[in-house]
């Protein structure tokens, strides 16, 4: 006989918590590779490979925040319903619309940046629409899916491009200048807390992800797994910085559209291996076209709960085309891009991540609900 | 999931049929790989070089005028030479001392911005020509510019001459510092003495001296040896040195340590100490000079101390003399104390013109290789002390 819990079993399937870490993990690799070593060298200058240690602490916070919220959740369970309990059903659905109409501006956003990127570093003669809208295309036809298949895929991909980026971080550490990145001083203090920000922004992504809760083992420990893949991330990211400004300064990394990638493009090791920046490029694909599909898997789990429909399925094709539609309007060129990828969006971000799901915590926590 | 894949392995360039795609015949490549750069009314000369081709045949050259980088090499690309150039090999740029001298911003922008070009190109000043001439100059039967900048990367820094910079080591110091370094190169003639002549080449000329992206100076060869030995850039230097009776010794400089240490008194830089400490093996010495004792390789040591005093001491002052902190010395003495350098780091380029550097070397004599005292050429061998 089925309770009322084991009825909102989602038809989709399980996945594991390790599995959905994977996928967060490859996700968030994509904005932390675009916008952090030239972000965070803006703002804390040649000290900017310690901001990711202190970062650390309110991410830690973050996500031990997220467990929390998910830690009381039923079989089928995912944040919206966490959402629904916390504040009431009408309330939190809207907030819930709220986070996905936000997400559409987000997705266009990265499929826009994740194209023209394509342009600026490969294809100098491209389209940006077409890339656009081939990514969106792909992301949409593995969201039409099963969420197995898209955890699956980053769970494949994860340690590829994890292995691949320790290797160019291992290269390229021989062109590294100490100048670049020491002394550190105390008066630098103030700068690397101001460049952990963009760091946050990135990690507090994760929070997205408690959406597709839904589709995970409720035995499992929710982002207990997230946890030590976001500390891998940091580590990443830390290296990224120190080969990155180490090796371009922060003065040319702050000029740079993809310092990471230029960074990339310069090792030579042994004197012998080159042009390495081949596979890079095509992994970061990878990495957009899984954050792109996981934001579009989001999305729609979102309106299926919120609308309480069947599926999610009816809802991807138009998500897609709303993510197409906002990765034109977003900006008209790749100056203005830039700059609200430097100021609005990891605004925008924070104010959901860390202000609005916080908030929604509490009064959950306060009403004991959650 | 598999066709999402497939879509997005053709949008990363995987596919034969990507709708982007960047794909060339090899065989209608001109690999393009020395790029000389030169003024002409207000706009560039571009001489394009390729290096002796595999069959052969001698390196093919191309030029054309624009009125900036892109313009010209766009009009190079565009306009049939035979194949199609292709830029993306490009090892070596070369500014004629013209073009260098008003200004360099135009050339990093155009490497920083270009899909094709990267930013660990190596980048020459031709000193007192232009790009072209030594580009067309250097180009032989079997030989050309691009082989012998080859030779000059691989072995500048092992024989202690300069140290070649990339387009990003520019960049970067001029963004960071304001100033920049850049090997300095003039074409010469080899003294060959069979084939009845001698032949074109290029030779290293020192530095040239950049400040914010003008060029206001060059570096002589001597000072560039002990500004290569103070950046930390030298490898290997043969030195000479005159011992007992005036007889030469051989030496190679084969390890130098560079230690800074400054002088505050009341938070005011008043001197900064520079200890170099350099590891030297014998390379040959004739048959007066004695290895066995230890003051006599106390006293070749002394003398390979004294020669190398003078370049460093003659690096610091030309850089003081053109008031350019070119060799990145604030950085080295800010590393070695930060929290006081915090307080005169906004006056280092008014304190750097003054300032004494007060310079010890101290060398060690590390190995004699196979043969301890000199051959003994006497017929009673050679006696230890």
């Amino acid at each position: 006989m089925l309770t009322g819990k084991e009825i909102r079993v989602n038809k989709e399937g399980k996945i594991s918590s390790r599995q959905l870490s994977g996928c967060i993990f490859i996700g968030l690799l994509s904005p932390a590779i675009r916008l952090l070593p030239g972000l965070s060298a803006q703002l804390a200058g040649k000290s900017a490979w310690l901001s990711p240690v202190v970062a650390a602490i309110p991410a830690l916070l973050f996500l031990l925040m997220m467990q929390s919220f998910l830690k009381n959740r039923g079989d089928g369970e995912g944040l919206t319903h966490m959402f629904f309990r916390s504040i009431g059903r009408i309330p939190g659905a809207v907030v819930s619309l709220v986070f996905a109409a936000w997400l559409f501006v987000y997705g266009g956003f990265i499929l826009r940046t994740a194209s023209e990127r394509l342009i600026s570093s490969v294809y100098e003669n491209g389209n940006v629409g077409v890339f656009a809208i081939t990514t969106a295309a792909a992301a949409a036809l593995a969201a039409w899916g099963n969420m197995k298949s898209i955890v699956r895929t980053a769970e494949v991909f994860m340690p590829i491009i994890g292995f691949v980026i320790i290797v160019v971080l291992v290269m390229a550490t021989g062109d590294v200048k100490p100048e670049n990145i020491l002394p550190v001083s105390v008066k630098d203090s103030g700068g690397i807390m101001l460049g952990a920000v963009p760091i946050i922004n990135v990690v507090c992504g994760s929070g997205y992800f408690g959406f597709l809760y839904e589709y995970v083992n409720n035995a499992q420990k929710p982002f207990s797994e997230t946890m030590k893949k976001m500390l891998f991330l940091l580590l990443l990211i830390i290296g990224i910085m120190i080969t990155t400004i180490g090796t371009l300064s922060a003065n040319l990394a702050v000029d740079l559209q993809n310092p990471f990638f230029i960074m990339i493009r310069n090792i030579i090791a042994f004197g012998v291996i080159e042009r390495t920046e081949a596979i890079v490029i095509g992994l970061w694909v990878f990495t957009d076209f899984i954050f792109t599909s996981s934001l579009i898997a989001i999305i729609t789990t979102i309106l299926k709960t919120s609308f309480g429909a069947k599926s999610r399925r009816p809802f991807v094709i138009p998500a897609a085309a709303l993510i197409v539609a906002w990765a034109f309007l977003i900006s008209s060129n790749a100056f203005d891009l830039r700059k609200i990828s430097e100021t609005i969006i990891p605004a925008i971000n924070l104010l959901f991540t860390v202000i609005i799901m916080p908030v929604i915590f509490i009064i959950g926590k306060a009403r004991k609900k959650i | 999931m598999t066709v999402a894949i497939c879509i997005a392995v053709a949008l990363c360039g995987c596919s034969g049929s990507t709708i982007y795609s960047n794909y060339r015949e090899v065989e209608n490549l001109e690999v393009i790989r020395v790029v000389g750069i030169d003024e002409k009314d207000g706009g560039v000369t571009i001489t394009a070089a390729s290096g002796v081709g595999l069959d052969q045949s001698p390196p093919k050259i191309f030029a054309r005028d624009g009125e900036s980088i892109s313009f010209a090499l766009y009009s190079l690309q565009n306009n049939p030479v035979g194949k199609e150039p292709y830029f993306s090999h490009t090892e070596n740029i070369l500014i004629g001392q013209s073009k260098a001298e008003s200004g360099i911003a135009g050339v990093l922008d155009y490497v920083e911005r270009s899909t094709d070009m990267r930013l660990d190109t190596n980048i020459f000043v031709v000193k007192g020509e232009k790009a072209q001439e030594i580009v067309l100059g250097a180009a032989g039967e079997e030989t050309g510019a691009a082989d012998m900048l080859a030779f000059i990367e691989k072995d500048a820094d092992k024989i202690g001459v300069g140290h070649v910079f990339t387009c990003g080591e520019v960049a970067a110091s001029m963004a960071s510092a304001g100033n920049a370094l850049i090997m300095a190169i003039e074409p010469a003639e080899t003294e060959l003495i069979s084939g009845g002549g001698g032949e074109s080449m290029i030779k290293v000329s020192g530095y040239a001296v950049f400040e914010n992206d003008k060029m206001v100076g060059f570096v002589d060869s001597q000072a560039a040896k002990g500004a290569t030995m103070l950046m930390g850039y030298t490898k290997y230097i043969p030195v000479i040195v005159d011992a007992e009776e005036g007889t030469p010794v051989s030496l190679g400089i084969t390890e130098i340590k560079t230690e800074f240490k400054p002088v505050y008194e009341d938070g005011q830089l008043e001197n900064v100490n520079i200890k170099i400490e350099v590891m030297a093996d014998i390379a040959e010495v004739d048959d007066k000079s004695s290895l066995s004792s230890e003051k006599a390789r106390r006293e070749k040591a002394r003398l390979v101390s004294e020669k190398l005093y003078d370049n460093v001491e003659k690096a610091i002052e030309q850089s003081q003399k053109l008031e350019i902190d070119y060799m990145g010395l604030r950085d080295k003495v800010q590393m070695a104390e930060p929290e006081k350098f915090t307080n005169i780091r906004s006056k280092w380029n008014d304190i750097f013109k003054d300032i004494d550097f007060n310079i010890s070397i101290s060398t060690r004599l590390e190995r004699t290789f196979d043969l301890n005292d000199p051959v003994s050429v006497n017929g009673e061998g050679n006696q230890s002390e």
